[in-house]
């Protein structure tokens, strides 16, 4: 089985999983709807892993829309179905976001959400009754570091590839591995990783030819 | 900062844009890769549009009215061995939301948005 065929399987059965238990007519629509989106985007773009990686951004970036779409789907008036609605419109934003700029984009994003999350886990450690405050102190801390690895990283990669891989993997790849079951951190993050060894070897390939490469070579340059 | 009422947000315009001024299908329908890669191609986006994002955007403009939509028919995809299209098309009153952001922005007030 081709990569881009794996990452079509993996967006049907989220899809699927998402759009559970909701109004047939609706629910049938989005399953068809995607399943058309993936093969077309096969069909125009072939079955590479560019592609693939191209389909796992696109899923990975959407997640935070699909549960949003989901949740006003099924008409939830609850406070915390009104709570998650809130986050995950930021969430959505922050997708949008990540989309008009890139694989750079999504970097900064999976910074962004560790160092966030981090300091959030942190400033309501006073609020909260958790017997193991100890170790989610280590946790907030831990995902503060490994944001500021990741964004660090990924400035350094167009000056010191190997220092900036490097950064880049211990800041997001222990996370990947602890949350392997959201399923989503781990994909959002071999597709930041791709990213980063491809940025890296474009860096080596420029100084075998003699050229410098730019330092920020996928930011927009001032006018 | 909260939406305004009947305001369009960045990415519906760029899709009425885009599938107003690149041209879409035929008819002037379009599918939702059609209309993420001409996103792609026409500069609006880096990459492909989201799933999620794009479709959450299309379920929303259509509902609003300035989308409309049809399955294509079963007989054509099955013809062409694929997965049936769902086809868009921009309404009157999609054209006329786009005119008319366009003309705010044209006059320097943010369109899509307002201070909550």
């Amino acid at each position: 089985m081709n990569a881009s065929r794996s990452v079509t399987s993996a967006v049907l059965a989220w899809t699927w999983f998402y759009t559970r238990g909701l109004n047939e007519a609706v629910r049938d629509a989005r399953r068809d709807e995607i399943a058309s989106d993936l093969f077309e985007q096969r069909a125009a773009e072939g079955d590479g892993r560019a592609v693939a990686a191209s389909m796992a951004l696109r899923w990975a970036l959407g997640v935070p829309a699909d549960l949003a779409w989901r949740i006003e789907e099924s008409g939830a008036r609850t406070a915390p179905g009104r709570v998650a609605a809130a986050v995950l419109a930021r969430g959505e934003a922050a997708g949008r976001w990540a989309s008009r700029r890139g694989l750079p984009g999504l970097t900064m994003v999976l910074a962004a959400l560790y160092g966030l999350g981090g300091a959030l886990v942190i400033i309501t450690l006073p609020v909260n009754n958790n017997p193991e405050r100890g170790g989610l102190a280590v946790f907030g801390a831990w995902l503060i570091v490994a944001g500021a690895l990741i964004a660090w990283g990924a400035r350094l990669v167009a000056g010191r590839p190997w220092a900036g891989m490097l950064a880049v993997f211990a800041g997001a790849a222990p996370l990947a591995i602890l949350l392997v079951v959201t399923v989503i951190v781990p994909v959002a993050t071999l597709v930041v990783l791709s990213h980063t060894v491809a940025r890296a070897r474009r860096v080596w390939r420029d100084r075998r030819h003699g050229g410098f490469a730019a330092p920020f070579p996928d930011l927009p340059s001032h006018p | 900062m909260r939406r305004k009422p009947g305001a369009l947000l960045p990415l519906e315009v760029a899709i009425l844009r885009t599938a107003l001024t690149l041209g879409a299908g035929d008819e002037g329908e379009f599918h939702g890769y059609q209309i993420a890669s001409q996103l792609r191609d026409g500069g609006e986006s880096r990459t492909l549009t989201a799933h999620g994002t794009l479709y959450k955007a299309l379920t929303r403009m259509r509902k609003a009215g300035l989308l409309s939509d049809r399955w294509e028919d079963p007989d054509t995809a099955a013809a062409e061995e694929r997965p049936r299209r769902r086809l868009y098309s921009v309404t009157a009153q999609g054209v006329a939301a786009l005119r008319a952001s366009e003309r705010d922005q044209a006059t320097g007030f943010a369109p899509g948005v307002q201070p909550a």
